[in-house]
């Protein structure tokens, strides 16, 4: 359980590149669990939690993305096998380095483009109450969301770049 | 649009069913864009996770039984959750089945077929339907066109879309994400997580990019408005028109759009045509509420409502009592017995349960719910659980052949004279009161355990159905609960490791503990006064 407490934020990451919203992933990931406590005997040591987790979290994946294929548009099979394999190729090290970065390129933005950040995952509502508290449309803070989502994603890059240079 | 921007769009759920095709094709064959969505992803599941921490510090006054709990309701099970969940949890599901290799697998596969339909009939209001497609609320609907000759109907799709038509109306249902108004006014809510959603009108094709619109179609003569924020339509060979809050268009058959002038009034709404009569009747409940909370002989009282967001359901007790709050976890909310007014939970998925901590000693017990059952699913399920069943503590569940069930332990420290595998107690059971046509139905059910009184009495909506003499053998006359769970049963016995998934596939609108027996006429008063349909 220690091992699923501290992979478990490397494999909601992997489930979330697979699946279209949270609600699937805070589910596979539930059922992922039961399975990793009952099969937890198969695993001969410890580094080995990470791969062994990403292959039933993959599987349980694969069987939520053909549900949801009924009611919705998702990835191809193609496409999703391709994530699959290139996702399961990043390391704990990896991971928890990603993890790092986030954070401390999170606290470089001002307070409300932070807010404005983290809103999307308050619940429905919480962009347009934004919205509403400023004065602008929603539509308009998406795009301004989008923007700041992009920025996030180069400062991070550009941190594992860094901190990759400076260990080798 | 750039790559970097449709993977956004994908991640934050604005992406509609042409992007995601789109993005498809481009990640295929670009390896350096899947390696980006990888990123995204894990930044996002970063994100999250610091959001989550943020609300739950903010939740600072929420006592849970365990630190590690805090954030349980917002985040799923192994993140948040203490090890000894998780891990009864996990054993249960080893118990619940001989063969622990592919428990879950199999589930999933059978759990596919019972889902028809993409979409529910959740209010109704006055409406009238041709005699041979009478509906209900509470229908599930699925690709099929709904005829309706009057009145107001509410449809949630499963895609999170609401659509409220005011008939005569004529609506085609081609998926959670689309639709064909054929005939018919329509207000459309599109909640961010279905934004995309596509309403057709005889000559046009609207996608919505959140978050609500009304469409009128009369005689093949349609007009579409959008009443705040966004849509894109086309309109017969016209290319794609986004349209902004505060806007309305005519859709000629046999024209061109044209700019005409808002009337969002002429858009049904499910609020404004409840009535007054349900508010009214709701305001009676809230009058029944208050007095109740004030009883003397409550234990506890909780009516499933939760503000959003927060882990736990206020004790409604008085006066207040915070340690009595019940802890939230998995439980999802539901609308209650007055959709709109009120909000119950449900506790559908196997984890969901509500925890509390109920310290005392007491005489008797009364236990009356208001409980939509969808489905009995289990051997046992679960209504309210004593945690680790020891002497004094009730169970009051129903079983898988609808009979409602009370027991309290005896004698945990005893074998029962009869059956030795099990501890010193017998159960009181009511006949049969549920059966599978009576889903989704709210039912009053009560259960008295009266040691003074040596009986035991079962009641549905406020009359008697059976009643049991306590046998000198069984009798026990101090009673208590301490720690205990609403819909489920999670809390292995002490000493052995037998555990069950007991989670009740339903909803709790109302639950009342007493100190005390009810008498035949005093359930029939609590059944009368808390009911949805007084006036």
């Amino acid at each position: 359980m220690r091992l699923l407490m501290r992979h478990e934020p490397a494999l909601r990451a992997y489930a979330r590149a697979l699946l279209p919203d949270w609600n699937s992933v805070d589910e596979v990931i539930q059922e992922a669990s039961i399975t990793m406590w009952n099969k937890f005997a198969q695993l001969e040591e410890e580094s080995g939690f990470l791969p062994w987790g990403k292959v039933i979290v993959r599987f349980k994946c694969l069987s939520m993305v053909s549900a949801l294929r009924r009611d919705r548009h998702v990835f191809s099979d193609a496409v999703l096998e391709q994530l699959a394999e290139e996702a399961a190729s990043m390391e704990a090290e990896e991971h928890e380095a990603a993890r790092r970065a986030l954070r401390s390129c999170l606290q470089t933005f001002s307070k409300p483009h932070q807010e404005l950040l983290l809103a999307p995952y308050a619940g429905d509502g919480r962009v347009k109450a934004l919205a509403a508290s400023e004065g602008r449309s929603a539509n308009a803070l998406y795009k301004l969301l989008g923007r700041l989502r992009e920025k996030l994603a180069v400062c991070v890059q550009r941190s594992l770049h860094n901190t990759q240079h400076h260990a080798s | 649009m750039r790559p970097e921007e449709r993977l956004h769009r994908y991640l934050i759920g604005a992406a509609t069913s042409k992007e995601v095709a789109e993005l498809d094709t481009l990640l295929a064959t670009d390896a350096s864009l899947r390696k980006h969505l990888i990123t995204e992803a894990s930044i996002d599941a970063e994100l999250r996770a610091v959001a989550l921490e943020r609300v739950s510090e903010e939740g600072e006054h929420m006592r849970m039984e365990k630190g590690s709990l805090r954030t349980f309701p917002l985040m799923p099970m192994a993140m948040a959750a203490g090890l000894a969940f998780l891990l009864g949890l996990a054993l249960m599901h080893v118990s619940d089945r001989s063969d622990t290799g592919n428990v879950i697998e199999r589930d999933v596969r059978t759990a596919e077929p019972s889902a028809e339909g993409f979409a529910v009939l959740s209010h109704l209001d006055q409406a009238r339907w041709p005699a041979s497609a009478e509906k209900r609320t509470g229908d599930l609907l699925g690709s099929e066109t709904l005829r309706m000759e009057a009145g107001v109907a509410e449809l949630q799709f499963f895609s999170g879309a609401t659509m409220v038509v005011q008939g005569p109306a004529e609506i085609s249902l081609q998926s959670a994400w689309e639709a064909h108004c054929h005939e018919g006014t329509v207000r459309m809510q599109v909640p961010p997580a279905a934004r995309g959603f596509t309403l057709h009108g005889p000559s046009t094709e609207i996608v919505d990019h959140g978050t609500e619109f009304g469409l009128e179609v009369r005689e093949g003569q349609a007009l579409v408005e959008v009443i705040d924020g966004e849509i894109a339509f086309r309109h017969r060979d016209a290319p794609e028109r986004m349209v902004r809050g505060g806007s309305a268009w005519g859709l000629p058959e046999d024209g061109e759009a044209t700019r005409i002038e808002t009337d969002a009034t002429r858009f049904p709404s499910m609020r404004a045509n409840e009535g007054w009569h349900q508010r009214q009747d709701f305001e009676r409940w809230r009058a029944h509420r208050d007095r109740l909370a004030k009883d003397p002989r409550v234990i506890a009282y909780y009516t499933f409502e939760r503000d959003s967001g927060k882990p736990f359901i206020p004790s409604e007790v008085e006066p207040r009592d915070e340690e009595r709050d019940g802890a939230v976890v998995l439980a999802e909310s539901a609308a209650g017995r007055w959709p709109g007014l009120k909000g119950a939970l449900e506790f559908r998925r196997p984890g969901s349960r509500v925890r509390v901590h109920l310290p005392g000693d007491f005489q008797a017990f009364t236990f009356a719910a208001w409980v939509r059952v969808d489905s009995l699913d289990r051997r046992y399920n679960a209504l309210f659980m004593g945690d680790g069943y020891e002497t004094g503590e009730p169970h009051w569940q129903i079983r898988d052949d609808g009979k409602l069930m009370l027991s309290v332990m005896v004698d945990d420290a005893n074998p029962h004279p009869t059956f030795p595998e099990v501890r010193y107690h017998h159960v009181y059971f009511s006949p049969p009161i549920w059966e599978l046509s009576m889903s989704g139905q709210w039912l009053h059910l009560a259960s008295v355990f009266d040691p003074q009184g040596r009986a035991v009495s079962h009641y549905v909506d406020g009359k008697r159905v059976s009643r049991e003499t306590i046998k000198p053998d069984f009798l026990i006359e101090s009673l208590r609960i301490g720690n205990g769970e609403i819909g489920n049963w999670g809390q292995p016995f002490r000493e052995t490791s037998w555990f069950a998934i007991r989670n009740l596939n339903g909803c709790l609108d109302e639950l009342v503990i007493l100190n005390a027996a009810l008498t035949d006429s005093e359930i029939h008063l609590l059944h009368q006064r808390s009911r949805a349909d007084a006036l």
